[in-house]
């Protein structure tokens, strides 16, 4: 048994891929971190009275406190940097890795008080799967420092190394798995819960309207909407079926085409109609997008990105050429 | 060669990966899976695992409460406690935590505790306010009230709850 599963197991894992996609996607998900949280102040966490303090598993076990207004400012700068570093690919290992620790610490805290929010654990996982990742391979600044070190020390072997491997699929899979169980864990709790009744009756469309009551969502056009006979029943169903089915998008090119649009629609409905923000959560959609397909198009369209790009061999592979698409890419490649 | 371009991602590394780093990367891809399962099984956050359940429960079109807090003003008007003024907590996280501590001080009969809260919270807003952290009137007091609303499709009466002080504080 386990002789049959390991191959399947080792070639979703870890089929040889060109760097650019996931290079793309940390340049991408870093950056937007930074941009999201880059007014966000963490260091008033440390006035908050006492009285509300009621810790998560991970800071109740590993006895983490909360620190100083000054500790927490200074986590927060570091932190920031680190993104930012993350982003352009400067110091990769250890930036990401910061990244993450700080991450979990200064995200995490706000959880101990009132209560946990939802919006900011797939990140987090992210983040982490990026640190143990090989990232900054390529699209980085330590890429180009490492060129420019090569060049100047004249090492011919560096052009023979090889240009795909699996180090640059399974975090892209990984964050595929994140995101496929946190959408398959909420319709598990839906159907746990309430169950078929969630989708099939005036659920949907009663909340849009509470909602109304104390969201106060950028729009009212989910009053509207909920006022529409069937809508709500309509999106229930829907919403329902694409979050228990996104595992799929694990192992099938249409579940990645539908079920992701669909789940990037949905929560892009539920900030404007319901007011419930999942911004930073969405940030993950990037892990979806094919950047080597992409770039390859746009190359070919406008010569700015040939000009510009000048990446080098690998990406061309990768982005540029499907001739020199290993065999794998072209059978599994992601959407 | 000094002066000849490489590729930008020149990498030292075997294409097949390491085995310790295949069972690194399963042992994580197990975590995962395994850690949502179990909050999945259990219908609890261990946050990052999370079961998310938030909107899980059916709504249905009949009566429903929120809270919200109030601040009292030196001459006796009220004003709506907005998150600009309770800082970084928010209305958001500052309603569920009031109500948690309301039930528990009622079901241990001890409300001293949901007491101390909010008064914490009046003596942070005043501390905040003197700093010029946002431009709130003077507080003296602040009540927390539980909303009743009748379910109306188009929210007509959503400026027009039921309401009902469930504590309240003066300095």
């Amino acid at each position: 048994m386990i002789a049959a599963v390991k191959p399947c197991w080792e070639r979703f894992w870890f089929a040889p891929k060109g760097p650019t996609m996931l290079s793309v996607c940390r340049l991408l998900f870093f950056g937007l971190l930074f941009w999201n949280y880059f007014d966000e102040r963490f260091a008033p966490w440390a006035e908050v009275s006492r009285a509300f303090w009621q810790p998560i598993w991970v800071f109740e076990k590993f006895r983490i406190p909360v620190l100083s207004a000054e500790a927490l400012f200074a986590c927060e700068i570091v932190w920031k940097v680190s993104l930012a570093l993350a982003s352009v690919g400067l110091l990769t290992r250890f930036s990401t890795a910061t990244a993450f620790l700080l991450g979990i610490y200064l995200l995490g805290l706000r959880h101990n008080f009132g209560k946990v929010s939802h919006d900011d654990a797939a990140p987090v996982w992210i983040m982490l799967i990026l640190a143990l990742s090989r990232c900054g391979d390529a699209l980085s600044l330590d890429a180009i420092l490492r060129r420019k070190r090569v060049a100047t020390t004249a090492a011919p072997s560096a052009e023979k190394l090889p240009l795909e491997s699996g180090e640059y699929r399974w975090p892209l899979r990984a964050v595929w798995l994140v995101l496929s169980m946190v959408f398959f864990n909420s319709a598990i709790a839906k159907l746990r819960r309430s169950g078929l009744e969630w989708a099939l009756s005036e659920n949907l469309s009663v909340l849009m309207v509470r909602l109304n009551y104390f969201n106060k969502p950028t729009t009212d056009w989910g009053l509207h909407l909920a006022n529409i006979r069937g809508f709500g029943q309509l999106m229930g169903v829907g919403a329902l079926a694409i979050e228990l089915f996104f595992p799929l998008v694990l192992f099938s090119r249409i579940a990645r085409w539908t079920l992701v649009p669909g789940a990037f629609l949905m929560q892009l409905g539920n900030k404007f109609l319901l007011g419930v923000d999942f911004t930073v959560f969405m940030f993950a959609y990037v892990f979806f997008i094919d950047w080597g397909w992409l770039l390859k198009r746009m190359r070919k369209r406008d010569p700015f990105f040939a000009v510009a790009g000048t990446p080098g061999r690998g990406q061309d592979r990768e982005a540029g050429g499907a001739a020199h698409q290993a065999p794998v890419d072209s059978t599994t490649a992601p959407t | 060669m000094p002066g000849e371009q490489y590729p930008i991602h020149e990498i030292r590394m075997s294409p097949r990966m390491s085995p310790f780093r295949m069972m690194l990367v399963s042992a994580l891809a197990l975590v995962i899976v395994a850690g949502h399962l179990v909050d999945a099984w259990k219908q609890k956050d261990h946050w990052p695992f999370a079961a998310y359940p938030m909107f899980a429960r059916v709504n249905k079109p009949e009566p429903f409460t929120s809270e919200e807090l109030w601040g009292v003003t030196p001459d006796g008007r009220e004003i709506p406690v907005t998150s600009k003024m309770t800082g970084i907590m928010g209305t958001n996280r500052i309603r569920p935590s009031l109500f948690r501590l309301y039930r528990h001080g009622q079901r241990t009969k001890n409300p001293k505790i949901t007491q101390d809260a909010l008064l914490g919270l009046l003596r942070d807003y005043e501390q905040r306010r003197q700093r010029r952290e946002h431009d709130g009137p003077q507080l003296i007091g602040m009540r927390f009230y539980q909303l009743k609303w009748d379910f109306d499709w188009w929210a007509k009466n959503r400026d027009a709850p039921q309401r009902a002080v469930l504590f309240e504080v003066h300095s």
